[in-house]
């Protein structure tokens, strides 16, 4: 039976959706989420303890710096609460604060007062009785208009008021087109009696700005810093009253309801570029990506190396006993695919095996059917034949008579070859000597050799010893030797055989080497079949039935040949 | 007991600083002296070039009356030292009063204390003349009868500067405009002086922003960030003396120059600013002052410049021209009064016109008669990195960048009544 093997590479007949049913796509999907979900986690932790470290640590700084502004803006006011207990306690100073009276105020008093003004951040001095009227305003370097010259609108009204220990803040009063921003520090004077009523209020009139340029700590490129009392106000590090549009970061009391924030600053869009956490979250994600990329591209290669043995697995299933996988790389895939193909290559013989077994049952029960139906006439005739007398003298019937009985042994051998082929007797094992056992062979058949004029000799070497029925495996040897000497015969020049047995390692061979004319190359392949045979009188079974009864023992029969230069028949037993 | 032992603490203290203080007295003896002047100049600290300008002023203008007008009475002036603080000045004015009798108070570059010291001579009937400070509410709501402005003021100043801007527009159609000057009167004025006279001319603008710095301010990078952040077309400038320099020099190192054309009508073209700036003052801006080294171009103020600069190895600032227009107009009103006395004097002061330096050619400064203001000429110029070769010939005015002037007369102030009923009578 002639077979031809063929290997493939991947060609994907049938697709396999890479989400559906997969193994591998299920293993490094579990592969992958075990790889994610702790990156995943130690990210979000990490983000999560640098968040709240950052956090701690940017409200600390923002706190420190609140801090140190209030401490600065309580400074400014101790220092004008200080200026102005000690102009409260002046002589006489009531006079200020009455309305319509001469002044005779001590010479140094006034002086007092201008030289306490007399500061760059202080617009002046003003002097209200006890009903907040303004009674007199004293300029002090940096007054301007109003209520120090000219006509013009100074009021109180409307302006928050809160207690700063016994004195008043007043204010702020924002900016108007042309004005500064300003605020009050007010102190009552001492009343003339213990008990009695203060008769007014000497107050300092201050440049809003040098209080809020304080701020200017709190100044950086994402912050601004603010200062304000009322709702939706924001005084910023110049006094100026902006909008506030976005929740304060921070916050601190001053004093009461003044208080102080930082803003984020709305020019600053992009400013969570520069956050470090942002920049990790970002990695972070593209390790993640990076990951995930990875894993398809793997799931992807892992499908693409075991698509073939899907494939190699269907064609054998659809009975394509030749399909085999072409193995590349080093690693498992390749391994299974070595391991399928010879899986195919067992699947392959056993299959073989299976038909030539059905066929031999065939034949066996063709030939037991023969054999009886030719058997019992052919019995018959050979009885008939003998029994017939053949006259003396008549030479000619005489010889006719033994030729027929010879045929009819022959084809009683024939039959009985059949039989042996089709139901080969089981094997006697016993270990026998494998030199003795080609002793015999060659002294059986040297006499016959001896008068084709060939050579047979035999090597044993060291003594081999094998397991095996010794009357099969003469049979077989017998059998290659008169084989050879028939195609030495053919040949007609002298001729040689060999009998060698040789033990390497754990195999031991029995050939029989000539060197008669080989066989064509053609038939090499076909020699061991059954019934074929190249001589014009053979049955074509002698050799299928030596095969046979090396593969009984255990070895294999193995036939190599040259043509023109001789024959080698090997019998392996391992 | 404790604040009655501090203010006494204090009252000495007052009284032994003011007895120390510098003093500069020039002109007759104290026996000789027919006609006495109290000056009140910054002689020491950070202001006291100011102070030793108008004391070279003063003695220039007492060597050319001397010699120019015979019928004046022998002048001894003192100069008292403010040291620009105005808790001094109180108690200086109250020295020359009563211990050195002048009949004249002269002075005062600070508008706050000149304010404060114009009330003084009200109260005390003395006749003040104005000279070095701007403030124009000395001369409307805090007018008096003995008070005589006899430099241009913030009004006028910004009022030719909106003038100006009105022409500059017509040319490069500026829109928006904001505002930066010191946090005090002065400040307040130049820019409530120049909303009005805009809004009086007619001018559309929009207004960004304005920022008052405090006086004698030395870091102005929150205001110039501020303004870059939202430049305007016209920055509007009451800086004066070293809060100027200082800001254009911050102003120009930020580049703001280059996104606002910067103006300062005032002070900004006086000598004391180029001369602080020299080679790295800035092209371009527009500055004006109140007296100019090197214009107008007429022998007199030449000759003005160059014996000041021979006396003082300097040139001479706008209040040196103030101090002197003060001792001029002084001797012009006493050699025409009628009566030798101050009354009369006061009154033959009000419509006076005299010739200054400053005075262009064919032009004589007046004082109105109404406001006390003196009417002068006003140039503005612009500072260019190139000297005209008229400049670069010029061995006094060589090393000044700043030309191209655009010159208003008063007579072209037509407007001024409109702004505060102040007739400009002698025109």
């Amino acid at each position: 039976m002639e077979r031809s093997i063929s290997f493939s590479s991947f060609t994907p007949k049938r697709r396999i959706r890479f989400w559906e049913n997969s193994i591998v796509r299920r293993y490094f999907l579990i592969s992958l989420l075990v790889a994610l979900v702790p990156l995943v986690i130690a990210i979000f932790l990490y983000d999560r303890l640098t968040s709240q470290l950052q956090d701690n640590i940017v409200s600390q700084r923002y706190r420190f710096q609140l801090e140190q502004v209030r401490t600065e803006m309580i400074n400014r006011l101790q220092h004008h609460q200080r200026a102005l207990k000690a102009i409260a306690s002046l002589p006489d100073i009531e006079q200020l604060v009455s309305t319509g009276s001469e002044l005779s105020l001590p010479a140094g008093t006034l002086n007092l007062i201008y030289f306490d003004i007399d500061q760059p951040e202080i617009y002046g001095a003003l002097f209200f009785d006890r009903d907040w009227q303004l009674q007199r305003a004293i300029p002090g370097q940096s007054a301007s208009g109003s209520p120090y010259w000219g006509q013009g609108e100074f009021s109180l009204q409307n302006l928050p008021r809160s207690r700063l220990g016994s004195d008043w803040l007043i204010g702020p009063q924002p900016p108007k087109r042309g004005l500064s921003g300003w605020y009050l520090i007010a102190r009552p004077l001492p009343a003339a009696d213990p008990f009695g009523p203060s008769p007014g209020y000497v107050a300092f009139q201050l440049r809003l700005a040098s209080l809020t340029t304080a701020l200017s700590e709190l100044n950086s490129t994402e912050h601004t810093g603010c200062f304000a009392v009322a709702v939706h106000q924001c005084f910023n590090q110049l006094g100026k009253n902006i909008a506030p549009i976005q929740q304060p970061v921070a916050q601190l009391p001053v004093i009461n309801n003044w208080r102080i924030s930082m803003l984020p600053d709305s020019d600053v869009a992009d400013v969570w570029i520069d956050d470090p956490r942002w920049l990790y979250l970002v990695l972070g994600a593209m390790a993640l990506l990076l990951v995930l990329l990875f894993f398809i591209v793997l799931v992807h290669r892992a499908r693409q190396r075991l698509e073939p043995l899907i494939q190699g697995a269907d064609a054998i299933a659809r009975g394509e006993w030749a399909h085999r996988i072409e193995p590349f790389g080093h690693d498992e895939v390749t391994q299974l695919t070595v391991s399928f193909n010879k899986m195919a290559d067992q699947l392959d013989e056993l299959m073989a095996s299976k038909v030539k077994m059905e066929r031999k049952a065939v034949q066996g029960d063709f030939a037991t059917g023969v054999a009886h139906e030719i058997r019992n006439p052919l019995a018959t005739i050979k009885v008939c034949i003998q029994s017939l007398a053949i006259p003396s003298g008549q030479t000619d019937a005489a010889e006719l008579k033994q030729l027929m009985l010879e045929e009819i042994d022959r084809i009683n051998q024939l039959i009985q070859n059949l039989l042996n082929y089709s139901r080969p007797p089981e094997p006697e094992i016993r270990e026998i000597n494998v030199r003795q056992l080609l002793e015999r062979v060659v002294k059986l058949l040297r006499p016959l050799a001896a008068e084709k004029n060939v050579a047979l000799e035999y090597h044993a070497g060291e003594p081999v010893r094998l397991s095996i029925d010794p009357e099969q495996i003469q049979q077989i040897l017998m059998n290659l030797v008169l084989n050879a000497i028939e195609a030495i015969e053919s040949k007609a020049t002298e001729g040689s055989i060999l009998l060698q047995c040789e033990q390497q390692q754990e195999l031991v061979n029995i050939s029989v080497k000539d060197n008669g004319p080989g066989i064509p190359e053609g038939s090499l392949q076909q020699v061991l079949d059954p019934f074929y045979t190249t001589k014009t009188t053979g049955t074509g079974l002698g050799l299928a039935i030596s095969a046979q009864l090396a593969s009984l023992n255990g070895g294999r029969l193995d036939l190599e040949s040259e043509p023109g230069l001789g024959t080698t028949a090997s019998l392996t037993f391992g | 007991m404790k604040p009655l032992l501090l203010s006494l603490a204090l009252s000495l203290l007052f009284t032994v600083s003011a007895t120390r203080a510098e003093e500069l007295v020039f002109g007759a003896s104290e026996a000789e002296a027919e006609l006495r002047v109290g000056c009140l100049y910054p002689l020491t600290g950070a202001a006291a070039l100011w102070g030793r300008d108008a004391a070279a002023g003063i003695e220039m203008a007492l060597d050319h009356v001397n010699k120019s007008y015979p019928q004046v009475p022998r002048i001894r002036v003192y100069i008292a030292d403010t040291m620009g603080k105005q808790y001094r000045s109180r108690e200086i004015v109250q020295q020359l009063l009563q211990q050195r009798k002048v009949d004249v108070l002269c002075g005062v570059v600070n508008s706050n204390i000149a304010l404060e010291t114009s009330r003084l001579a009200r109260e005390h009937q003395t006749l003040f003349l104005g000279a070095g400070h701007s403030t124009s509410r000395v001369s409307e709501e805090e007018l008096h009868p003995w008070y005589f402005h006899l430099n241009n003021d913030a009004q006028q100043s910004m009022y030719v500067g909106a003038l100006y801007l009105k022409e500059l527009q017509q040319k490069e159609d500026w829109k928006t405009i904001a505002y930066i000057g010191p946090d005090y009167e002065y400040g307040h004025q130049i820019w409530q002086q120049l909303i009005k006279s805009l809004d009086r001319l007619g001018v559309k603008y929009k207004v960004i922003d304005e920022y008052y710095s405090l006086l004698n301010e030395t870091d102005y990078a929150a205001y110039i960030e501020a303004l870059s952040k939202n430049p305007p077309d016209i920055l509007v400038n009451g800086h004066w003396t070293r809060d100027l320099v200082r800001f254009i020099e911050q102003a120009n190192n930020a580049r703001l120059f280059e996104k606002t054309q910067f103006v300062n009508f005032d002070t900004g073209g006086g000598y004391f600013v180029l001369d602080r700036l020299k080679d790295v003052l800035p092209e371009n801006l527009v500055l004006s002052g109140r007296h100019h080294v090197n214009w107008p171009r007429t022998d007199r103020n030449m000759a003005y410049v160059a014996e000041f600069e021979r006396r003082n190895k300097r040139l001479p600032t706008f209040v040196a021209q103030g101090a002197y227009t003060v001792f001029i107009a002084l001797a012009e009103a006493w050699q025409q009064a009628p009566k030798k006395d101050m009354a009369s004097i006061r009154q033959t002061l009000e419509g006076l016109k005299l010739s200054l330096p400053e005075d262009p050619e064919g032009f004589q400064s007046w004082i109105n008669a109404e406001t006390h203001q003196i009417m002068q000429v006003q140039a503005i110029g612009r500072t260019r990195a190139v000297l005209s070769d008229e400049d670069a010939a010029h061995s006094l005015v060589r090393n000044i960048r700043l030309n191209n002037w655009s010159v208003y007369y008063p007579s072209d102030l037509t407007t001024r009544k409109l702004l505060n009923g102040r007739e400009t009578r002698a025109d």
